[in-house]
């Protein structure tokens, strides 16, 4: 694969790479610099993608990578001040009611179910994006199926 | 759980994302291309779609066998042509910013009458190469994409010719004393390292195909062009499975040719 081709490709997948990261981190400004660094990884070991067809999710395997590795430095490394201004500047924004459920997932069940049903892979292909295995894919979408449905229910109730 | 509307589950892909995408994408360094081709020495860079044209044009540009002598040292044996995949515009640029850019000053249409109406314009940087590969010659040009509806033509502004002009290209009409030339095919779009089959030998001889290099796959597509020069500039309007007719790509050209 060549540099433009490389280009095309991630152009492509623009937002799935934002739903990703959204999935797992908080702040926009980490999402940012997630897909900065992944775009970069992949680059550089372009060499080691096999089959350019797996191009798609080899991307996200290397985004979801870098979005934990963020993440584990996310809460220490943002002042208390800063995050609670963004935290409340983020519950301004008039999300629609399935964007805020799916927010409200664990984070291990939310990405999988974004993985599934908004970007639409299959089992088998989040089982490798993932590195886990087919039942814990299906169980963790069984999981965040039945937790969506409560909050949603909840959620017209509280509208109705 | 199949109900909701999970396409629009998430909010827009924000700006500053987007941004952040385009400059780190924008910044990465070149990687040693394998665009050396095994008969025409043709090397090429660009998006899929910017290949295929660019390709085409190049193919245009050299034709089957026929180089000329270039103007600086040796022949021209063959055409690097360059583009980023990221537009240079997404709105059609002013004279001024084209005299800026590029020092060479095209005529420039937003919408043709017939309804193709400017998308976006990239940068090509072409070079021509003689035998053992010296650059020899270099022009920068333009390629404009115009859509109406699902089809799409390309108008491609080069600053100058690099090699001459294809014999199977014929002169259709001739508008304000310019000559307009027109040339149909089928293209074959092969990867770069591909090796030509018997039949493809044959296709080729035939003039079934005129073969290009430089896709991932093998792509076949009926390729149309109609190019002029005008004021030391070379327009070619590509059309790659477009449905428009050569009457109508002549009346497109009038309009450019008329152009203030």
């Amino acid at each position: 694969m060549n540099k433009d081709t490389f280009i095309d490709d991630v152009l492509e997948v623009e937002s799935t790479l934002y739903h990703v990261s959204k999935s797992i981190l908080t702040h926009e400004q980490d999402c940012e610099d997630a897909v900065q660094e992944a775009i970069l990884k992949a680059y550089n070991k372009l060499g080691t993608l096999k089959k350019e067809q797996y191009f798609k999710t080899w991307l996200v395997r290397i985004l979801i990578n870098e979005c934990y590795s963020l993440k584990r430095k996310e809460y220490s490394q943002v002042p208390y001040e800063e995050y609670f201004e963004s935290a409340k500047a983020n519950d301004k924004e008039n999300y629609n009611e399935l964007y805020s459920a799916i927010q409200n997932l664990p984070e291990r069940i939310r990405i999988t179910i974004v993985l599934y049903y908004v970007e639409g892979y299959s089992v088998k292909e989040i089982k490798q994006i993932l590195q886990i295995p087919t039942g814990t894919v299906k169980s963790r979408l069984a999981k965040g199926r039945n937790l969506l449905k409560i909050k949603l229910e909840n959620m017209e109730a509280i509208y109705e | 759980m199949n109900n909701y509307n999970w396409n629009n589950a998430f909010p827009d892909t924000p700006k500053s994302f987007k941004n952040k995408v385009s400059a780190t994408l924008n910044s990465l360094p070149d990687k040693k291309e394998n665009g050396e081709m095994e008969n025409k020495k043709i090397y090429k860079t660009g998006s899929i779609k910017k290949k295929i044209i660019i390709t085409l044009a190049a193919t245009l540009v050299i034709g089957t066998s026929v180089f000329a002598a270039g103007k600086i040292s040796g022949k021209i044996y063959s055409i690097t042509s360059c583009s980023s995949s990221i537009p240079t515009y997404t709105t059609i640029p002013t004279v001024e910013q084209l005299k800026k850019d590029f020092k060479f000053n095209p005529k420039l249409i937003n919408k043709f009458d017939n309804g193709y109406a400017f998308v976006n314009g990239y940068t090509v940087n072409n070079k021509g190469l003689d035998e053992e590969g010296n650059s020899v010659e270099k022009t920068k040009s333009l390629d404009f994409t115009y859509k109406k509806g699902n089809d799409k033509l390309s108008l491609y502004m080069e600053n100058g010719r690099l090699g001459e002009r294809s014999k199977k290209e014929i002169v259709i009409a001739t508008y304000n004393g310019l000559d307009l030339y027109y040339n149909s095919y089928a293209n074959k779009l092969v990867p770069a390292d591909y090796k030509l089959t018997e039949q493809d030998k044959q296709d080729k001889l035939s003039g079934k195909y005129v073969f290009s290099y430089g896709s991932d796959k093998v792509e076949i597509s009926q390729v149309q062009s109609l190019n002029w020069m005008q004021d030391g500039i070379n327009y070619s309007f590509l059309g790659i499975n477009s449905n428009i007719s050569k009457d109508e790509l002549v009346k497109m050209a009038q309009q450019v040719i008329t152009a203030k």
